[in-house]
């Protein structure tokens, strides 16, 4: 195996610019196929390092939606977070409400969206500056910012804002505003580029909307036991038909469902890069075999078998699909990078989420599929190579 | 168009949410007058969950609904038949008669393979989300003479916490995830245009090692280096042109299937791939250009090599 990799460094050594151009070649295609498997499920994968983040292991979603993707409530949401809580293995079910709030600060109002948790310190967000809900400031209720609110409004820790449903002095009959007293700013996993978001008491929310408590639009479920995810998941399958309980494997699922472009594109243009790979490597190395067809021969004739010969011509394929994986591997990173910033300027994206993420399968699948194409694009040469008669070959090339 | 703000989060999230504004409870001072002058219709939008229901009674005092023709065949129904929806897949479910199946005008960003579109009288959808005089958008059809943009302007400043938006502003705002795309599929093409060229330079590169005992005998015999520069450079245009059109029927034949493919998934008209003449143009004289370049670089590493040397002497 030494000889036969000697060579086939040889060989290479021979033409170092005419090698040096194909492994460029192969690079850029790698880094093209790396970049796929990075796209296909990367959203997904990218998603469910942020819900990993967050610990919450399941979360409860009124039936057939997805958290926060309408208008339905939980209508009991409260009273089956305190059963959840019940349930072996849980640690904390929290119902969340959520809501669009306009909010004044010295000029007109903008639009934010606001949460409802029954208490402060829940790990659904986290503080950056200021402390949480569950300590009181002053004698207005307290509001936790996002980061976004806090730059875009120049709103910080003690200022005071109002908040109400409405947005204009006509329709404040439909919802009082209310002045709350910001005691935090937070960093909320799952906002957009520009969203501006606010967390406050449940119980202030209802009130500000002029609703009573007890629906939720969401319950998050922090387990003690992660084993015991699959029987919370079948008691509220049976015992609550009227919710969905989304494992944080099945919710990314079913967002899945709704990136099929992308992973129809990945798996286009993943097959168009291996595909130019394959050629890349049969031209280059059946050329390659064409200009030392007496050199073959000459090793046939000292006793190199027909499988050492082709084996030699296969290892010459895989040895610059292996030369180019280096090369993919910068080229895909830093052009995932460049991919990414543009495909997350779609709107409705949340900000810490990425479209190219790599993970090691996606890096495993990339290096596995260069070399079976390197392998593969030496196929055609071995059999040329392999089947070359000794005799006929060594005299053409006395005669040349 | 009235809509909620754009900064609202459930308004810009691209699942098909809904967005609640407020409910306007009182009328602008000045401005209501006008805006209810050009009102011509108003459109509520919630998420209403159709189901059929089999084998179904007549019942002629049921309100009715209308259904997209994509949306009455995957629902397997026909006009005259009754369907239950809801506003959540737990229900409540409100019956409801089919009373037309038409076909709509087919947008990029309403195609899906899944979503069954309901088109129920106001009052029905108002009684089924349990809300009251609700709205999420209110469509303005203005006089031949109103400009559009003036129009939304003044309907933007009135306190009703919702904002206006002329039809081209709409249209800009509902394109935007098309237009990332766009340039998302520009830089992959930028890539794939590198990688061809890399390609094409290592094949001419080969091409040229092959032809240099050639080359070296046709400027022995006496051939100008310049009739032989000429010569791969012909080659090289030829492969380029021939590649070219290949690549070209390869382009055709393959939006041709994207097309029959995607029409069928979705069951729609609208085309998911067009070759136009100016990207053509574009990709045949980018593929002819890169062809010639290589060609070029390898005619300049063949003769500036002496003829003997590329015999091999």
């Amino acid at each position: 195996m030494t000889t036969l990799l000697w060579l086939a460094g040889r060989t290479f050594g021979r033409h170092p610019i005419r090698t040096a151009l194909v492994v460029v070649g192969l690079s850029v295609t790698g880094a093209l196929l790396l970049d796929m498997m990075m796209l296909a499920g990367g959203l997904q994968a990218s998603l469910g390092q942020v819900l990993s983040q967050m610990g919450f292991a399941v979360r409860v979603v009124p039936k057939g939606t997805t958290p926060f993707s309408g208008i339905a409530e939980i209508p009991d949401g409260d009273r089956l977070a305190a059963a959840i809580g019940e349930q072996p293995g849980v640690a904390a079910a929290l119902p969340i409400a959520a809501t669009n709030l306009y909010v004044w600060r010295q000029a007109a109002p903008f639009a934010s969206f606001a949460f409802g948790v029954p208490r402060g310190e829940t790990g659904a967000y986290v503080i950056v500056d200021g402390h949480d809900l569950s300590r009181q400031g002053s004698g207005d209720p307290p509001v936790v910012v996002s980061r976004t609110l806090a730059r875009f409004d120049g709103v910080r820790v003690g200022d005071t804002l109002t908040a109400a449903t409405a947005a204009g002095a006509v329709l404040e009959g439909t919802g009082t505003p209310e002045r709350f007293q910001v005691v935090g700013i937070a960093d909320f996993y799952l906002d957009l580029a520009s969203q501006r978001s606010m967390v406050m008491r449940t119980a202030d929310l209802r009130r500000l909307q002029g609703r009573p408590q007890g629906a939720a639009a969401e319950i998050l479920v922090r387990m003690a036991d992660p084993d015991q995810v699959a029987a919370l998941l079948s008691w509220l399958g049976t015992r609550h038909p009227e919710v969905d309980a989304l494992s944080t494997e099945r919710y990314l699922s079913r967002i899945g469902a709704r990136l099929t472009y992308f992973n129809q594109f990945a798996l286009i243009l993943s097959t168009l890069s291996l595909a130019i790979s394959f050629l890349l490597i049969t031209a280059m190395v059946t050329l390659s075999l064409g200009e030392r067809l007496g050199e073959i021969a000459m090793l046939r004739a000292l006793g190199f078998t027909r499988g050492r010969i082709g084996i030699l011509i296969l290892m010459e394929g895989l040895l610059l699909s292996a030369g180019s994986v280096l090369g993919a591997f910068v080229l895909g990173l830093t052009l995932s990078g460049y991919l990414d910033t543009i495909l997350r300027a779609t709107p409705g994206i949340p900000e810490k989420l990425h479209f190219f993420t790599l993970t090691a399968s996606a890096l495993g699948r990339t290096i596995a599929l260069l070399l079976v194409t390197g392998a593969a694009g030496g196929l055609y040469p071995a059999a040329i190579a392999s089947r070359l008669p000794v005799a006929l070959t060594l005299h053409a090339e006395v005669l040349s | 168009m009235i809509h909620p703000p754009a900064t609202d989060r459930r308004a810009e999230r691209p699942t098909g949410d809904v967005f609640r504004p407020m409910p306007p409870h009182g009328r602008g001072p000045r401005d209501w007058p006008y805006v209810a002058a050009f009102c011509a219709a108003l459109l509520m939008f919630g998420v209403a969950l159709p189901r059929l229901v089999v084998g179904a009674a007549p019942q002629p005092d049921l309100p009715t609904v209308d259904l997209t023709d994509r949306s009455a065949r995957l629902l397997g129904v026909q006009a005259g038949e009754v369907i239950e929806v809801g506003t959540t897949a737990a229900g409540p479910w409100q019956r409801l008669r089919v009373a037309h199946v038409y076909h709509p005008a087919e947008y990029p960003t309403e195609i899906s393979r899944t979503r069954v579109d309901v088109r129920l009288h106001l009052a029905d959808l108002e009684a089924l989300e349990g809300g009251a005089d609700d709205v999420d958008s209110v469509v303005v059809r203005l006089r031949a003479s109103a400009d559009p943009g003036q129009v939304a302007t003044r309907l933007d400043v009135l306190p009703i916490g919702a904002r206006a938006y002329s039809s081209r502003e709409l249209a800009a705002h509902g394109s935007a995830p098309f237009e990332v795309i766009a340039r998302f599929h520009e830089a992959i093409s930028v890539v794939t245009v590198v990688t061809s060229s890399v390609f094409l330079l290592a094949i001419m590169t080969l091409r040229g090692e092959e032809m240099r005992r050639q080359v070296g005998v046709m400027r022995l015999v006496g051939i100008s280096p310049r009739s032989v520069g000429a010569a791969i450079l012909l080659i090289a245009t030829g492969i380029a042109v021939a590649g070219s059109l290949v690549g070209v029927g390869l382009g055709y034949v393959l939006s041709a299937a994207t097309n029959v493919a995607y029409q069928r998934l979705f069951d729609t008209t609208v085309v998911f791939s067009r070759i136009t003449l100016p990207l053509l143009g574009e990709a045949v004289t980018l593929s002819v250009a890169l062809g010639i370049a290589a060609g070029a670089l390898t005619t300049w590493r063949l003769l500036r090599r002496r003829a003997l040397e590329q015999l091999g002497r």
